[in-house]
């Protein structure tokens, strides 16, 4: 899968386990923070995500919480997290 | 109960381990540095446990006062700074502050003097929290030392059996009461460790807890319920040696997980922010709910009036004046039955005070600020059920002025600024998720808001697509449109196949033309309507829509990538 076309999965997987309601996944910027002041997640929201994440793709993130806040950034260090974990 | 010295470690902090010595030399060199007027209110704004200690306990030291924010936002933290004098913020939260937080602040953590010599005065009022009341806007609960006192009483009832070494984890946030009590001021008072950092993913939490050979795990019922899903919680039997859960009614099927993974059923304990722990209970599997059973000094009985629970302890403090101390009376927002012996069963909230994420929330002063923004004439907002999380779903009637708003722009541009309206005083988890956009709201035979329509209306299919964008010159509109999944017109049209039926575009270009026309248009006829191909859900079009106002008719097309999926012409009885 192409980095573009895995970041667009994580798009969808956000718009449709959070039931985002004014936003379609394409319009999600890849680069973009997800949390507060960019898409404006919180944290029950960083919970579920996790939880799909999970589901879809059998990764589970590590015990160090700064990290963890890095990997949650955007769909891009989320699509990395994801590739790195899966290879 | 063990001996304290010096050595005897308090807290831990990532890699660090603070000792009870370095604890009242953090203490005793913060308040040499705050030494001013007493009386003083200082903010104390901490993501880190540990810091906040030091600065609860200092500021107690020069006699002033701690406000504790409820939450960080930047509109919370802009409103307490005005009532304080000074800013203690750590380093997590200066890391991580609103940018409209006041930049000069001390760090809890950055000064070691002479030890506190651990007197305090226990009728003075040390804390302000803050908690949304039954009515209206947040209100400030201050809590004297004896109100906290009420550890002892928790110990009595949580702490039995606990090895000397137990130390205590926590997911519950130390700002509000629970998570000051059970997560720092138990720890504190019987001599056990407490985690400075709030760990809040499973992936964080378990591998702490794994390394640890006897732990107490203070939780909320959000957190437990992602926890239980975890099949790595069993390998923690014997080591997690009781789980506490506050904040919110606890799931049996989530406390009975808790119990098959750690072979013991967790605590629950019941409380508010005024009346702090009044009661607690356990569910163990398979059995029928106990009832709730109040703690020691605490006596409980059911208002014949309201039929909501009054609490007397000396742990209450109603706000109204921080002197009143001693045995006082506490009407809850909660409707309860008490039995002959005193314990309890909840049977529902008696206001209109919800919980998201352990979080309170008073819908009506939400309702209040809403109705402030100039977009918004009314609105009324309620709770949907629709994910693992309750979500606040908002019924909002425009003004003329969010009407014009809705036109322009694009939907998500005007949820976005009544949004940021709310977003300066609540914790994100707390806005509105769903947003409907009404004419007008239901009202019953009384003229009261009956809550089961609204729901309604936020339950309903939608019947228009959403709008993503779109200009208007003249009498020509351009929007541009996604369908979506979920639209009223859909249901049976046709099963497993899904298709945007001829009528509902018929439908969305007449409501196009009655926002050109400023008003209602009654139609007479269609003429030359062509449906080239399908309209599926979730597509994303354009929908181009001309009134022609001295013929009245009204043109429209339905395009995507260019072509043409559909087209036709309104007839109008009159659209001048």
């Amino acid at each position: 899968m192409t980095d573009e076309a895995l970041a667009l999965e994580i798009k969808k997987i956000i718009v449709e386990s959070l039931a985002l309601e004014d936003i379609a996944p394409e319009e999600i910027e890849t680069a973009a923070p997800l949390f507060v002041e960019g898409l404006g997640l919180d944290s029950i929201d960083a919970l579920e995500l996790a939880m799909s994440l999970e589901e879809k793709y059998g990764v589970t993130v590590g015990d160090d919480p700064d990290e963890n806040q890095k990997i949650f950034y955007s769909v891009e260090s989320l699509a990395q997290f994801v590739t790195v974990q899966r290879s | 109960m063990q001996s304290r010295t010096d050595e005897s470690p308090v807290a831990w902090d990532r890699h660090t381990a603070h000792a009870f010595g370095d604890f009242l030399r953090h203490v005793g060199g913060l308040a040499r540095r705050l030494d001013g007027p007493a009386g003083a209110r200082i903010l104390l704004d901490t993501t880190s446990a540990y810091a906040f200690a030091v600065g609860m306990f200092a500021v107690a030291r020069v006699g002033g006062e701690a406000l504790v924010p409820p939450n960080r936002q930047p509109g919370t933290l802009r409103e307490l700074r005005s009532l304080c004098d000074r800013v203690l913020r750590d380093r997590g939260a200066a890391s991580a502050a609103p940018e409209s937080a006041p930049a000069v602040a001390l760090d809890p953590l950055a000064h070691s003097g002479e030890p506190w010599p651990a007197e305090l005065d226990p009728e003075r009022p040390v804390v302000q929290l803050f908690t949304s009341g039954t009515t209206g806007r947040a209100k400030e609960i201050p809590k004297a030392w004896c109100h906290l006192d009420e550890v002892v009483e928790l110990e009595r009832r949580i702490g039995v059996d606990l090895p000397d070494q137990t130390r205590i984890f926590a997911t519950a946030p130390h700002q509000h009461l629970y998570g000051m009590l059970l997560r720092v001021l138990w720890p504190l008072a019987t001599g056990r460790m407490f985690q400075a950092e709030s760990l809040l993913r499973p992936e964080e939490l378990l591998p702490r807890l794994a390394d640890t050979p006897a732990s107490v795990l203070v939780a909320t019922p959000a957190h437990l319920r992602h926890l239980v899903a975890r099949p790595e919680l069993c390998d923690l039997r014997g080591r997690v040696l009781r789980v506490i859960s506050s904040g919110g009614p606890l799931p049996p099927a989530t406390a009975a997980s808790v119990e098959s993974a750690l072979g013991v059923p967790p605590v629950e304990i019941f409380g508010s922010t005024e009346t702090g722990g009044v009661a607690s209970r356990s569910q163990p599997a398979g059995r029928p709910t106990p009832r709730w059973s109040p703690f020691g000094q605490v006596r409980v009985r059911r208002d014949p009036g309201s039929g909501r629970l009054r609490v007397s302890s000396p742990f209450v403090s109603v706000g109204a004046d921080p002197s009143l101390v001693g045995t006082l009376e506490f009407e809850m927002g909660d409707r309860a039955e008490v039995d002959d012996e005193g314990r309890f069963a909840l049977r529902g909230r008696a206001d209109r005070v919800v919980k998201i994420g352990e979080k309170r929330l008073s819908l009506e002063d939400m309702e209040s600020r809403l109705r402030e923004h100039a977009f918004v004439d009314d609105c009324a907002l309620v709770v949907v059920d629709r994910s693992a999380e309750p979500r606040v779903a908002a019924v909002v009637v425009l003004s003329a002025e969010g009407r014009t708003a809705l036109a322009d722009q694009e939907r998500r541009g005007l949820v976005q600024a009544l949004q940021s309206q709310l977003a300066a005083h609540w914790d994100r988890v707390l806005l509105p998720r769903v947003w409907r956009f009404v004419a007008a709201l239901p009202t019953d035979e009384r003229g009261k808001l009956p809550q089961q329509a609204v729901l309604a209306l936020v339950l309903e299919r939608p019947t228009q697509p959403i709008i993503l964008g779109g200009r208007r010159e003249g009498d020509h509109l351009e929007r541009e449109l996604r369908v979506p999944t979920d639209l009223a017109a859909l249901e049976g049209h046709f099963p497993g196949a899904p298709v945007v039926p001829g009528v509902a575009q018929v439908g969305w270009a007449l409501a196009a033309a009655e926002e050109l026309a400023g008003g209602e248009l009654q139609l007479a006829g269609v003429e030359a309507l062509k449906f080239k191909e399908m309209l599926l859900p979730g597509g994303q079009v354009v929908l181009e829509v001309e009134l022609d106002r001295p013929r009245a008719r009204v043109r429209f097309r339905v395009l995507a990538e260019g072509r043409e999926l559909s087209s036709g012409r309104l007839l109008l009885l009159d659209a001048s």
